[in-house]
């Protein structure tokens, strides 16, 4: 099931704009949505039908939003409605906004320019080790000194 | 000749395989139905960056996400704790933590001690030696002497590092003058190296350093004869009378076969194997087999969480090592008299995540890359796990609206947080962020309630001596039925506040002992 089959262009920018609120730039990179990642966000979770229902049940309670239909559309609304209108979608369609935060957070962390800036190892076997390989043989004397204290039945 | 088989066991997951190896150890003829496949080692995500990414989708705990082929459907809109779980050769021994505490003495009466909730018919010390054989068999790390615990035999592995976190943690524990203790797990201490950091899952980065039955229990069963019908999908028990199970169908490649034996085992977790009996129904039978009491699939339990996180000062890359096998604290396990609720909470220390999940429990918006260069690599959080008791409304049900893949009913949650759970997270909070201060460590966020959080299923078929308020008898057979038996977490009768699966592991293992010991 591919996304074009879901989502038209109107909907991508939506999801662009929600990238750039979600994840604005900061110095040193631009915002998720600026940033050109949509495709990749569709390339690594519109291959599943869940994620892909999600997005759309945020985008339609987007467009049925009263402040935006007043104004014209989403992109008409301040940066601060738009934000609160994404706020109260959030509590109101909890396992759909968080799958929705879900494809936006994935796409942007893992993106390589983005894993480089926050100094981000991806060799998760690291050559050295992460500390004392064996317990501290001390650490353990201030604790050992509780007296036996589970309920004896 | 056809050869009989004395055991059909359903499910490979931690107790299901458990149980099949000590029955062949002991000479029976036993097969194995598991719903899902062999998960081969090739199988986990081959470019090691997107493992991150694997956790969100196709190795997600949810099955609702990751609606594998032999996964079932779960409505969880009537449940503000969505149940978590792994189905394939294995279960969810594939993809856990493999945090490994044992039930306290104290977890098997609470009626005695407490006058709430019910007594176990067994005790801790009926499951003592089951606890001690399944550690050796899945090579538990960890240290003995803990004085929250009874003594226990030297873990066969040695205890995983705390790291420096994990020291600092350790040291405001002791300031506190509050109990602390290296968490036991099956987490391969000489394995790993201690060199990883973490991504998401254990398993899915190093699987190796995380003990699975199918590595285990599985291969030395089959190597004692037991067999494994894989991709097989339970779908009936068959009643040769009203009081006798005949053996079970399942259905393969869209083929519904019976298979018959002498018992039947269920072993698919405390929603999987009430949704079997309850699918079972005959007209003698309507509500279910096993369900005279009525209370199959009620009592259902699960480990209520909170989560709190602090960041400790500093560029810290606190990343390496176990994510959540790292200490634990027991100082306020049992019921105390002086606060308003019952029973208590297990603290365990969790470890930074990457990036994706780092990011995921932040706020977005404008404060998002300040909070997100603040914390990544420099927090340490708490899980609070808190026992829950069992309410006869907290219940599942065959949903049939939505089915499985094999045109099967789902599953629908039915649970509400009780007021003593939500009192026991309200004051784990406040001592979490007390424990937190102490360690210099400045609160990030907190989390009352932990939606995807359903790791620990319980207490859906209980044990009891009272056939009118019990699913089973003490030995995990239906009160109802001469040979259907049950070896998973259903039995629970509470929950204690701590990962249950080395107390489902030794139910497992108490199951099987006693029916040797029934046939010679």
């Amino acid at each position: 099931m591919r996304s074009k089959e879901f989502f038209n262009n109107y909907d991508k920018r939506i999801i662009k704009e929600i990238m750039n609120l979600m994840i604005p730039e900061n110095e040193e990179i631009a915002a998720a949505g600026d940033k050109g990642l949509i495709g990749k966000l569709e390339k690594l979770f519109f291959d599943s039908e869940l994620h892909i229902n999600s997005i759309k049940r945020v985008l339609n309670a987007i467009n049925l939003n009263t402040d935006a239909r007043l104004s014209g559309s989403f992109f008409s609304v301040s940066k601060e409605k738009k934000i609160e209108i994404l706020k109260t979608l959030e509590k109101n369609m909890l396992d759909d906004f968080h799958i929705l935060k879900e494809c936006i957070f994935g796409t942007y962390y893992s993106d390589n320019e983005v894993i480089k800036k926050i100094g981000w190892d991806n060799d998760f076997i690291n050559k050295t080790k992460f500390g004392e390989f064996t317990l501290k043989p001390n650490i353990l004397d201030k604790v050992k000194k509780i007296s036996p204290f589970w309920r004896k039945i | 000749m056809k050869k009989i088989v004395d055991y059909i066991v359903v499910g490979t997951g931690a107790s299901g395989a458990a149980f099949a190896w000590k029955m062949s150890k002991s000479g029976a003829r036993v097969v194995c139905i598991e719903q899902g496949d062999y998960v081969k080692n090739n199988q986990y995500p081959k470019d090691k960056k997107n493992i991150e990414i694997s956790a969100l989708k196709e190795w997600n705990w949810n099955p609702n996400v990751r609606k594998n082929k032999f996964d079932y459907p779960i409505d969880n809109s009537n449940s503000p704790i969505h149940p978590l779980m792994y189905n394939s050769v294995g279960g969810s021994t594939l993809h856990y933590t493999a945090h490994t505490p044992r039930f306290h003495p104290s977890d098997f009466k609470v009626k005695t001690l407490d006058n709430i909730s019910s007594d176990w018919p067994i005790s801790y010390y009926d499951l003592e030696k089951f606890y001690d054989e399944n550690d050796e068999i899945m090579k538990c790390s960890g240290i003995n002497g803990d004085p929250a615990n009874p003594p226990r035999p030297r873990r066969p592995l040695k205890p995983v590092s705390l790291g420096k976190d994990g020291e600092i943690i350790a040291s405001a524990f002791d300031k506190l003058n509050w109990h602390w203790w290296p968490s036991d797990s099956f987490v391969n201490s000489e394995n790993f190296n201690n060199n990883w950091k973490f991504y998401g899952s254990h398993a899915l980065m190093d699987r190796k350093s995380i003990s699975s039955t199918d590595q285990n229990y599985l291969e030395q069963a089959i190597k004692l004869g037991a067999k494994i019908i894989t991709n097989a999908r339970a779908s009936k028990i068959i009643l040769e009378n009203n009081y006798k199970a005949k053996g079970i169908k399942y259905i393969k490649d869209g083929k519904e076969t019976l298979i018959e034996g002498k018992n039947v085992v269920l072993a698919s977790n405390a929603i999987g194997t009430p949704r079997i009996l309850l699918m079972s129904a005959t007209k003698n039978h309507e509500k279910g087999i096993g369900n005279s009491s009525g209370l199959l699939g009620k009592n259902l339990m699960f480990h209520p969480y909170s989560f709190i996180r602090g960041i400790l000062p500093g560029n810290n890359k606190f990343f390496y090592g176990p994510n959540a096998n790292i200490l634990m604290s027991q100082q306020f396990y049992e019921t105390d008299q002086n606060k308003d609720f019952y029973r208590g909470f297990t603290l365990q220390m969790v470890r930074n995540n990457g990036p994706i999940h780092t990011a995921l429990e932040l706020d977005w918006g404008d404060n998002h890359h300040k909070d997100f260069k603040k914390s990544f690599g420099n927090t340490v959080g708490f899980s609070i796990i808190a026992e829950d008791l069992p309410e006869e409304t907290n219940f599942v049900s065959l949903d049939y609206k939505n089915l499985d893949s094999d045109g099967l009913p789902g599953i629908s949650v039915n649970y509400n947080l009780s007021a003593n759970s939500r009192k026991i997270l309200d004051f784990a909070m406040r001592k979490t962020k007390e424990l937190l201060m102490e360690a210099g460590a400045e609160i990030l966020y907190e989390t009352p309630l932990m939606r995807y959080a359903g790791w620990h299923l319980m207490g859906t078929a209980r044990m009891g001596d009272d056939h009118k308020n019990s699913v089973t008898n003490k030995y995990g057979k239906l009160h109802d039925s001469e040979n259907i038996y049950i070896v998973d977490g259903s039995l629970f009768v509470t929950s204690a506040s701590v990962n249950p699966t080395p107390t489902i592991q030794a139910l497992a293992l108490y199951v099987a002992e006693n029916l040797i010991r029934r046939e010679s």
